[in-house]
């Protein structure tokens, strides 16, 4: 199925605390994108991480994600030791991508997608090390849109309410349509570009 | 008894998740000198374990910035030589304290919903960063910037709140050497905003406010490097009055609400000047039987409607009566009175045979009703014998003050 990934990186730096980096324009502009820190809390450092998560506009996302400690070498050229906050504590960089109308992907094609966010996390990690601007937003993340097999779509409200409607376990058939329309409804309104810089 | 809101406020780094999982740490086990204990389910109690356990470990980082909202339940458990009761509940919100500061956070529905429970809590801990109060004592900018800036939502959310209010001042092992909690509490109280916000809180809500110095790791255990980190020495962790916010909250709250009761049925009969009637409520020779019986009537005429002003003002009240008005009538009644007689017993018989005494309730305790009395008689002591050696930390009211205003 083709699936459309927008990246998004969290982390924190000496003063300032968990907050999105780079995240997906739409979740920006609806003021969603701070869901991205809630979502992605564990144990870090994390191994690849899949998990649904459904907006205030009841659109279903997939996250996919990892996370990596903040390393010196990040933010210079030597050093691999872990940055730590002002207190001592350990910082770690959370990166990934969020895709839209998706349920679940292969592990291969997940991992595929995380990995070349790193580069452009590491890239804003190291102009936000230096960032005490409490106030300064995400950057905005356009979707890439990747072809990617065995993926499983998500179904959103439009098909709860048309099987709830029709008061049916519907068909493949009548699943797939539905998430089509749905993902189009969705999409108009923000223009997915392909992303130049990938 | 219901579960009472204890919930605490402050910057990232303030040192609230530290805090708890000392305080757990010391009160989970039952202590020959204490009444009670805290109780949690197994999950909870694994995971404060393991995160005091890497807290207290010398050769491990400290903890990790809390990335999201979590809920700690606990019960209060008073063992009697039956079985154990548990009269008291205590929920404890964690989360990260970026959220208060920041405004993409703001816009999220559950960051909301975190604050809007923050402002109807029935105790607030206002954290204050030992290691910015250290910078403000040494007169550094970063001390200043810390109250002007880091600490304004904090206090924000103190204001917009109905109950009695705790200032800690965290990281206690790295001031106790230079600064008396007096001289914290002058700086603090020169402060425009920091008094402002005294002020108008002892005015209109009247409830407690205390500034009570806490160390979650105790003297010692760590120090300051000139880098500016925290490095662990290796002293092993001697926490320092971290269960003197918990031990305060119930005894403040419950003397908050039987004030508020009081104010309530003074506007109810709507004699001239409300506050100088409450005065004379709580000076008249039978003040707290009276108002025991006031707040009694009130309770059971407000409890059905969930209505009242009073209910409309406090809504973390309100959800109490509402959910066992029976309790909380006789929580308050004779309240005043009770708290005297107990400082009567505990200064004609010494402190050891009060000690005894209680010891003794507490192994006779039969029912949840008179497991809450243990408490009450235990909280009340600790918070005595804690306002008597630190009376600087007493900013606005305290149990002393209310007492005096009952005895009249
Ligand atoms: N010296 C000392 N340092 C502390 C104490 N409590 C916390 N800290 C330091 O403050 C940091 C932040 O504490 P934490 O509880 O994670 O803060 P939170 O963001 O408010 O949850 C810790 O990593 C320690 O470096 C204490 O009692 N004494
Ligand atoms: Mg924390």
């Amino acid at each position: 199925m083709k699936v459309q990934a927008y990246p998004f990186a969290v982390a924190r730096n000496r003063t300032l605390d968990w907050r999105p980096l780079i995240a997906p324009a739409p979740l920006i502009t609806a003021g969603q994108d701070f869901a991205l820190v809630l979502e992605t809390a564990g144990q870090h450092p994390l191994d690849l991480v899949q998990r649904t998560w459904t907006d205030s506009s009841s659109r279903p996302w997939l996250l996919a994600y990892h996370s990596v400690p903040a390393t010196r070498a990040l933010i210079s050229a030597d050093g691999t030791d872990q940055l730590t906050d002002r207190f001592g504590r350990p910082i770690f960089l959370v990166e990934g991508v969020a895709c839209p109308q998706v349920r679940s992907l292969p592990a291969g094609g997940a991992k595929q997608l995380v990995d070349q966010v790193h580069t452009r996390a590491a890239d804003k990690f190291r102009e936000f090390w230096e960032c005490e601007d409490e106030e300064a937003p995400a950057q905005a993340t356009q979707a890439l849109e990747a072809e990617i097999k065995d993926a499983e779509p998500a179904l959103g409200p439009l098909w709860r309410s048309a099987a709830s409607a029709a008061g049916i376990a519907a068909s493949a058939t009548l699943r797939s349509i539905v998430a089509l329309v749905e993902a189009r409804l969705y999409s108009s309104g923000t223009k997915v570009v392909e992303e130049r810089t990938w | 008894m219901e579960t009472l809101d204890v919930h605490a406020l402050g910057p990232s780094g303030s040192g609230k998740t530290v805090f708890m999982a000392s305080l757990y740490s010391r009160l989970r086990i039952r202590r020959s000198d204490l009444a009670f204990y805290l109780k949690t389910d197994h999950d909870t109690s694994l995971d404060l374990n393991a995160v005091f356990n890497r807290i207290a470990n010398p050769d491990e980082s400290w903890p990790e910035a809390s990335q999201d909202v979590q809920e700690w339940r606990f019960s209060v458990a008073v063992p009697s030589s039956g079985a154990d009761f548990e009269p008291l509940r205590v929920s404890y919100l964690d989360y990260p304290g970026g959220v208060l500061t920041n405004p993409q956070a703001a816009a999220d529905g559950r960051i909301r919903s975190l604050l809007d429970r923050l402002r109807s809590a029935h105790g607030l801990l206002v954290l204050l960063d030992g290691m910015a109060v250290n910078d403000l004592m040494a007169g550094r900018p970063t001390g200043q910037r810390y109250l002007d800036f880091d600490l304004t939502s904090s206090l924000e959310i103190a204001q917009q709140s109905r109950c009695p209010i705790h200032f800690l001042v965290t990281k206690w092992d790295l001031l106790e050497k230079a600064y008396s909690l007096g001289s914290i509490r002058d700086r603090l109280l020169d402060d425009e905003n920091f008094n402002d916000l005294i002020a108008a809180k002892a005015r209109d809500v009247g409830a407690t406010i205390r500034l009570i110095p806490v160390s979650s790791v105790g003297s010692g255990f760590a120090e300051l490097t000139p880098e500016g980190g925290m490095r662990k020495t290796g002293v092993r962790a001697r926490p320092y009055n971290v269960e003197i916010p918990l031990v305060a909250v119930l005894p403040d709250f419950m003397q908050f609400a039987y004030q508020e009761v009081a104010r309530r049925e003074a506007s109810l009969e709507d004699a001239p000047g409300g506050s100088s009637r409450i005065q004379a409520l709580m000076s008249s020779p039978d003040a707290s039987a009276k108002i025991g019986t006031y707040a009694a009537q009130i309770l059971r005429r407000i409890a059905p409607t969930v209505g009242g002003r009073l209910l409309q003002h406090n809504p973390a009240l309100a959800a109490l009566i509402a959910n066992d008005p029976e309790t909380v009538a006789k929580a308050l009644t004779g309240l005043a009175d009770r708290l005297l007689k107990l400082r009567q017993e505990r200064e004609g018989s010494g402190r050891a045979a009060f000690l005894d005494d209680l010891h003794r309730r507490r192994l006779a305790v039969h029912s949840e009703r008179e497991a809450y009395e243990v408490l009450e008689r235990q909280f009340t002591t600790i918070l005595d014998e804690f306002e008597l050696h630190h009376p600087d930390s007493v900013l606005s009211a305290g149990t002393r003050s209310f007492l005096q205003g009952a005895a009249g």
